[in-house]
């Protein structure tokens, strides 16, 4: 009993042992590191009416032995870490595929970090493409979307003078106070919840006015030139810097860091506020009457950086009116905003729909198919307040010390 | 057979992941298709089925000649009816396994080994589970005391890191949609709770049956808890937009990202399912061997573990072609059989056997 029961033993071990030789083949799925090209960014453009042209700035990886090998001397030419290749096809999964079939390298999209759409193509509408992106198992739903004015191959393999490529800029840039990241999560997100299919990326220069020759970025020209505006998932219009800043005010997208400038009539005085935080609350209301309303109430606090007015930070009086004075400044770059975005573009670019749909959800239910009319409707009710709670180093204005000593 | 003895403790925490094992994955996309704003509330609601449940099965399993429930049913419909009564629950058993292991291959396939052909992947894990099986539960419930707490906070970690990127404001307005939408949620979820059903086969095997209500109860609050907070964290970061995702807590994960380095932890997701799976799809392969071994008096029931190995197997392939056949079958009449099969049935058992007894109780008086 027991022999028999250790010889069965054995034949399973055996058997086992045989089923395992087959694994030895390794595994289906196996990717070597020096089989992927990898994917830093992508630009959609469209070509003709129904040609969508993918490009992808695909790094390097010898780039950076060989230049630790010629000790930097590589640098200098120029030549960045690198390449772009792009393809054209009926739509963006056969783009990449006319595209795969210019490369040694599987396309590698785990590591993609930027989207850039071309202004024809956020014109046309990037729905199609969005459903490429989201479905396709790679992707990162992190990634952060652009629409550029032009081609979005433009864009793509810029050298920059202080990032090893133009998409770590990009990406480095949104993050700082001067724009906003908005990544697939995002606007997938907007997609969904909005009735319209609403949202905003931001919106860059023409790739020709950032770079001169040989592509090398062009120091004097800021990468971002505002927010563009979708509806219905295509580009409806956009707003500039200006308009942008009280766009971030509105959306609770202002960052520390920014700077308040205030020119002070009458002899064109300086007030410059540093802020160091800042909250925006809607508070959506529907009067009985059926009236929209909805009110902004900005709280923000920074710190003193430039003050060449005569008005005295440490007069409890002055202090207030100073205090006045940048708020004014604030409320009037929203002012501006709303009215381009309720008179000119007409859509819900704020999400003020989704303030009103979590306070109203009945009377939302009854103008959700049409918001952006109702939304052109709505009223806009103030309350901005930026403290000022520190003057920096100086107490006094310079003009204010000579006056004293008089 | 080494079947071995378990503690009431030991079985609360096998529970506890074979309920959440896909729940959490699969979970937070159907509930948020069919109640939109309101979904984190079905897994609250769900889990009445939980409670219902086990209250349940702890009146069978007192009913139960030994508390073999396969037993109560041949006392109960006659050896004919009775045991084909089992064999179709274990039909059933067998069919909800193989939904189960398909749907645990079509993930890993979908989202990491796109090339792997799908058999390899299911059949390398049925490999391991007939292992466990042939070890019998003790072997299993020690195998979970290990891994069960790992798994647990794996999930949490995955929840916690995305923290800071949730809005909570996500779920209101409250009640948008109306009553009817959440109980449509709710009775899905509830489909997940009832498979606790399985624990009939497993109670005759623990020691302190007499504690086992306590756990059971604090199981079933247990799971609520951790799908809450797995529906509130994906919910509170993708909104509406989870209903888009097959796998929402995977996306999710995806979109975890610390100082630029500390990224791509969407394998520890993928961990936590293969982990999960393997105890769900271990409960349920013992749970049959056993059922089958009882309804034909096997006395040997090891054997059974490699010919019930092959059965599910093939039962994987054959029950659907792709993806979609599998996905129409959950969200249509998928919930409805499982409750039907895991509640309903168990229950008009113990309506009938308590019945019967009465009125053989009854007859019993009248002759004395």
């Amino acid at each position: 009993m027991n022999r028999s029961r250790s010889i069965r033993s054995r034949l399973i071990l055996c058997g086992l042992s045989v089923i395992s030789v087959l694994q030895l083949t390794g595994c289906w799925d196996r990717v070597e590191v020096n089989d992927i090209a990898i994917i830093v960014g992508a630009g959609i453009d469209q070509v003709s009416a129904n040609q969508v042209k993918l490009s992808a700035e695909i790094y390097i990886p010898e780039e950076s032995n060989a230049e630790t090998q010629s000790g930097g001397s590589k640098s200098a030419s120029g030549n960045g870490k690198t390449f772009v290749s792009s393809a054209s096809g009926s739509s963006m999964s056969e783009a990449m595929y006319k595209l795969q079939e210019r490369l040694s390298r599987k396309l590698y999209w785990g590591h993609n970090d930027i989207f850039v759409f071309g202004q024809k193509r956020a014109a046309q509408g990037i729905d199609d493409d969005l459903d490429f992106i989201m479905r396709y198992v790679r992707m990162r739903e992190r990634a952060n979307v652009y629409v550029a004015e032009g081609r979005a191959v433009d864009i793509l393999g810029i050298n920059p003078r202080l990032e090893p490529n133009s998409m770590e800029a990009l990406s480095e840039l949104s993050k700082t106070e001067i724009s906003t990241t908005v990544d697939l999560k995002q606007v997938i997100e907007r997609i969904v919840e909005t009735p319209e299919e609403t949202f905003c990326v931001p919106y860059l220069n023409p790739g020709s006015l950032l770079t001169g020759e040989s592509h090398i970025r062009k120091p004097n020209v800021s990468y971002f030139q505002g927010m563009s505006i979708f509806n219905k998932t295509k580009m409806v219009g956009w707003m500039n810097n200006d308009l942008t800043w009280g766009y971030f005010w509105i959306t609770n997208r202002i960052k520390a860091n920014t700077i308040i400038a205030v020119g002070h009539h009458p002899h064109n005085e300086t007030v410059a506020v540093q802020l160091t935080n800042s909250k925006t609350k809607l508070v959506p209301h529907i009067t009985p009457g059926g009236k929209w309303i909805m009110k902004i109430i900005v709280r923000s606090q920074g710190n003193m950086m430039q003050n060449t007015t005569e008005i005295d930070f440490m007069n409890p009086k002055e202090h207030a009116e100073l205090v006045e004075l940048v708020s004014e400044e604030v409320q009037i770059s929203i002012k501006n905003t709303m009215r381009e975005l309720q008179k000119k573009i007409k859509v819900d670019a704020v999400d003020f729909g989704n303030s009103f749909r979590k306070k109203y959800p009945k009377q939302w239910n009854n103008v959700k198919t049409n918001w952006n009319e109702t939304f052109q409707q709505v009223q806009l009710e103030f309350d901005v307040q930026v403290s000022i709670p520190r003057p920096g180093v100086l107490n006094q204005t310079i003009r204010q010390m000579k006056g004293g000593n008089h | 057979m080494v079947q071995g003895r378990i503690s009431a403790f030991q079985l609360a925490i096998l529970m506890f992941q074979i309920i959440l094992s896909s729940s959490v994955l699969l979970m937070p996309s159907i509930s948020t298709t069919l109640s939109g704003k309101d979904m984190w509330m079905t897994p609250i609601l769900g889990s009445v089925t939980g409670y219902l449940t086990i209250w349940l099965v702890l009146k069978l399993h007192h009913l139960s000649p030994n508390g073999s429930f396969i037993k109560l049913l041949v006392g109960t419909f006659g050896k004919w009816i009775g045991l084909s009564m089992s064999v179709a629950f274990i039909i059933f058993q067998i069919h909800i396994l193989a939904i189960t292991t398909r749907d645990y291959g079509e993930f890993i396939v979908t989202n990491f080994y796109l090339k792997t052909p799908i058999q390899v992947i299911i059949g390398a894990m049925l490999l391991l589970c007939a292992w466990v099986v042939k070890g019998g539960i003790e072997v299993m419930a020690r195998t979970g005391q290990i891994f069960i707490p790992i798994i647990t906070f794996c999930t949490l970690i995955i929840c916690i890191l995305l923290f800071p990127e949730l809005n909570p404001s996500e779920i209101l307005p409250m009640f948008e949609r109306g009553v009817q939408p959440i109980m449509k949620g709710t009775i899905v979820v509830g489909g997940w709770f009832c498979q606790v059903t399985l624990i009939l086969f497993i109670l005759p095997l623990v020691k302190d049956v007499k504690v086992f209500r306590k756990w059971g109860y604090l199981t079933v609050t247990a799971i609520t808890v951790m799908m809450l907070i797995a529906n509130l964290t994906v919910f509170m970061l993708m909104g509406e937009s989870t209903a888009f995702f097959n796998y929402p807590l995977f996306t999710a994960s995806r979109y975890i990202a610390y100082a630029e380095f500390f990224e791509h932890v969407e394998a520890v997701v993928m961990m936590v399912w293969v982990l999960g799976e393997f105890f769900k799809i271990s409960f349920y392969y013992f749970v049959i061997q056993k059922g089958i071994a009882e309804t034909f008096t096997v006395t040997k029931p090891a054997i059974l573990v490699v010919p019930v190995g092959l059965l599910l197997f093939t039962s994987t392939f054959w029950l659907a072609r792709d993806f979609r056949m599998i996905g129409e079958f959950i969200s249509n009449a998928g919930t409805l059989y499982i409750i039907t099969g895991n509640v309903i049935f168990p229950f008009l058992v113990y309506c009938i056997a308590r019945i019967k007894r009465k009125i053989g109780s009854g007859q019993a008086q009248n002759k004395a």
